[in-house]
């Protein structure tokens, strides 16, 4: 692995990284297993590219992908809440419906190029952009989680009984995780189309994957309680997993194959999983 | 302050009237099964009675939700797991329970002005927790969960306090210990208070009176005045 | 044990640079797949074989690579970067998603990109880049059908509408049809496990089923077959290969010839001509192929002019 591609997973940790503050958010803070976030990162990607085509400002086509992703993860709220379906199925509904939805943002057309489009990347180090918006967003989501409504939406997940009788509306508190989470996962799917210059219907297929291990290889990597580092945990996770991926793609020299790929990552992530960590100290 | 008007609900409690004072500390006893929990239920907004009325403060507060009667009402249960965040420190828990009712805004949520208060509240319990504010709760045993629970329960300025069996899932010291605290800070701070207790020795020691719970309604009382020929035994009789 | 779980993963980064060396005798060719799949198989194969014809020969002269992005953008474009990284002398995209992920790259003159089964050739940046679509022109398909059928009133089509090539396709047809005194019937199927109810509902409501180079279609191929035969009504498909499997007539290359013709264009750039030079190149060579027992089948008279 060259400099290069390590700078490579660096940017891809990042852009996956803001997916997997979204499935921390909704996964782990309002423990809430939402399974929209395949739909969603395509939400977000279709939005923003429909939007640079049409020649708006790539900034605000971000902007356009955030809030799009807001109102699906209020449209899961509402089914889970409000028509009592499960969470799970209330995620997995939504997600499945955004592939129509989707489809008809992009005009029927399941594959669009932005090889033309000036997007937020033109002229910049890709790097650089990436890790601005990553600080912006770890900045914002961490501040908020420490803050008494970030508290209260930590207690939702928690234990919910607790959380009523101190007078926490946890409906509440559930449409605001699934809005935020989406938002952040609708963001990464836009920004992955401004970088990699198209968007494909099918590209969201494994997102909760990819973005689970991301959490889950943070946490192990930085067991802190503290918010701040949490949300930091989830890049760091990202960038691990891209660097796992790209190391079982050089797994040639072991005279393994390409279909072979996911048997290696796998067993990766495997092995940093079970190495033995001390307990979650304190902040 | 606290009135209980005609409350029915199947199949455990029927046409059941229930008064209480400022600052009185009424205990409720009863076999299993009598309807204790059920009733502290319906006064906290958990679960709804079919007929009957809740009136707090001249408030009919009958179909206030439950999260919108926490304010008034607070409740410590039985299970310490379920009165507490087992994954937030000392601090967060005290921090959360401290707004309720309030206002959750952006501010942070740790404070200076926070930290000497929930000092001095944990101080009261003599526990030594007042120096362990940033430790994991699930680093706690039960009694001293408890006793969080109970002061978590105390922060706000709630009109009432109920206590459900709070010393039930304690070994005999502890919850000998707890109950002192609990009755110490009742009486200093004159709350309101329901307590369910199967302990008879705690039900005359602290309370103002003490109700027995069968067949569905208070069937009776026993005052103060006539306190001097019930001991336990005599009190345990009354259920059968 | 944080600390040294923190090491470690620094050394991982440290370790990973300084990798695997480069041969600069040979020729590097480093090949990007979307997805495993029967035809996009055939058409690596094909370039391989292509590559084979005009000398470059695997492992002897020819270090060449194959990866397969299983489908999923995020490892394209990780494949992408690795090859990238590598300094080929050409990369390949079989499938327009693994062509798209080198976008970035051709823009910037790092590499060389030859494609292979993209229907739609606007879809990949013009820099530095040719290819072979798998495009078969329409028309001359309609009037085989025309031929073998001349009561055709009702073509059938099924389609995945997120397979950018098909719903290119449909959006054709359904401007040339009228020409040809054909009434279109679109059918869209997003699931393979959906293919056999909607097969059965469509070869109810017309007179041919299409499913030109769906990739889904072909490989839920049988149903459709079955689908067709109950109802006695032919199955068109624009895949030479797959008129064995049960379909009545194709007019197309197949996907084995295209790989060949794009590894002989691949040849051209690795002799050392410029790429700019080497247009874009659509099928030229169809064949007409029928299958027999299938036409009877489906009432249809085989005249062998």
């Amino acid at each position: 692995m060259s400099i290069a591609e390590l700078l490579f997973s660096l940017e891809l940790g990042m852009i996956f990284g803001i997916v997997a503050i979204g499935i921390y958010l909704t996964f782990r803070v309002i423990n809430f297993s939402d399974l929209t976030c395949d739909g969603s990162f395509v939400l977000g990607a279709a939005v923003s590219s429909i939007l640079l085509k049409s020649g708006y400002n790539p900034f605000l086509a971000l902007f356009a992908a955030v809030f799009a992703g807001v109102i699906a993860g209020l449209c899961t709220g509402i089914l889970n809440i409000y028509f009592k379906v499960t969470a799970i199925l209330s995620g997995i509904l939504i997600g499945f419906m955004l592939y129509s939805i989707n489809l008809k943002v992009m005009q029927g057309v399941p594959n669009l190029t932005l090889i033309n489009e000036t997007t937020i990347f033109s002229g910049y180090n890709p790097l650089v952009i990436l890790a601005m918006v990553s600080l912006v967003v770890w900045f914002i989501m961490s501040y908020f989680l420490v803050t008494n409504f970030g508290l209260a939406l930590r207690s939702t997940g928690q234990n919910s009984l607790l959380s009523t009788t101190n007078g926490v509306k946890i409906e509440y508190m559930t449409m605001t995780g699934l809005a935020l989470g989406n938002a952040c996962i609708a963001l990464g799917g836009a920004l992955f189309s401004q970088h990699q210059g198209f968007v494909d219907i099918s590209q969201g297929i494994g997102t909760i994957i990819t973005g689970l291990a991301a959490v889950m290889l943070g946490e192990k990597l930085l067991p802190f309680r503290s918010p701040w580092i949490m949300i930091a945990a989830c890049f760091l996770g990202s960038f691990l997993y891209r660097i796992l991926v790209s190391y079982a793609l050089h797994s040639e020299v072991l005279g393994l194959s390409t279909q072979d790929l996911n048997l290696i990552t796998g067993a990766l992530i495997v092995f940093v999983m079970i190495i033995p960590t001390r307990k979650i100290q304190t902040c | 302050m606290l009135k209980l008007r005609n409350i029915c609900i199947k199949p455990v409690l029927q046409n059941l009237d229930l008064e209480l004072s400022k600052g009185e500390f009424v205990v409720v006893i009863g076999a299993n099964g009598a309807g204790k929990s059920t009733l502290l239920n319906i006064i906290s907004g958990n679960i709804t009675p079919t007929h009957g009325q809740i009136v707090l403060d001249d408030q009919d507060i009958t179909t206030v939700s439950a999260a919108n009667r926490s304010v008034a009402i607070a409740k410590v249960s039985q299970d310490p797991k379920v009165g507490t965040m087992t994954n937030m420190t000392i601090y967060e828990n005290l921090a959360f329970a401290a707004l309720r009712g309030k206002r959750r805004g952006l501010g942070f949520f740790s404070r200076r002005s926070y930290k000497k208060l929930f000092k001095s509240k944990l101080a009261m319990l003599h526990m030594g927790l007042e120096n362990r504010l940033n430790e994991l709760v699930a680093n706690l045993s039960g009694g001293q969960r408890q006793a969080l629970s109970l002061i978590m329960a105390l922060l706000a300025d709630s009109k009432v306090l109920l206590l459900d069996e709070i010393t039930a899932a304690l070994d005999p010291n502890t919850a000998e210990n707890i109950m002192q605290i609990a009755a110490q800070i009742v009486r200093a701070e004159q709350r309101t208070t329901i307590m369910i207790t199967h302990n008879m020795k705690h039900a005359l020691e602290y309370d103002d009176r003490t109700i027995l719970l069968a067949n569905g309604k208070f069937s009776k009382q026993f005052d103060p005045q006539h306190r001097k020929q019930l001991t336990p035994s005599v009190l345990a009789t009354e259920f059968c | 044990m944080k600390s040294i779980l923190l090491k470690l993963f620094i050394m991982l980064c440290i370790s990973s640079v300084g990798f695997a060396a480069d041969q600069a005798i040979t020729k590097k060719v480093l090949i990007s797949q979307v997805i495993e799949h029967p035809a996009l198989d055939a058409t690596t194969r094909g370039i391989i074989d292509g590559l084979a014809k005009k000398g470059y020969k695997r492992d002897v002269n020819l270090d060449l690579r194959i990866e397969s992005a299983q489908g999923n953008a995020s490892l394209a474009a990780q494949i992408a970067n690795k090859f990238a990284m590598q300094e080929p002398d050409v990369v390949v995209g079989v499938g327009t998603l693994a062509a798209q992920s080198f976008g970035k790259y051709t823009a910037n003159d790092k590499v060389k990109l030859v494609f292979a089964s993209v229907t739609d050739p606007s879809k990949i940046s013009i820099k530095n880049t040719t290819g072979m679509s798998n495009f078969v022109k329409l028309e001359p398909q309609l009037q085989l059908f025309k031929k073998l059928q001349p009561n055709l009133k009702r073509l059938g089509i099924l389609y995945n509408p997120g397979e950018g090539n098909s719903v290119a396709i449909v959006r054709q047809l359904e401007t040339i049809c009228p020409q040809f005194n054909i009434v279109l019937v679109k059918q869209a199927v997003p699931k393979t496990s959906e293919v056999p109810q909607a097969a059965k509902k469509l070869a109810a409501d017309c007179d041919a089923i299409f499913i030109s180079n769906d990739n889904t279609m072909l490989s839920a191929m049988q149903s459709i077959v079955k689908a067709a035969n109950a109802k006695r009504i032919p199955l068109y498909v624009s895949d030479t290969a797959a008129v064995a499997d049960g379909a009545v007539a194709a007019l197309g290359p197949d996907q084995y010839s295209i790989g060949v013709e794009a590894g002989m264009m691949i040849a051209k750039v690795l002799d050392g001509q410029d790429i700019t030079t080497i247009p874009i190149k659509f099928p030229s060579k169809t064949d007409i192929c029928i299958n027999g027992t299938a036409a009877q089948l489906s009432g249809i008279k085989v005249d062998k002019s």
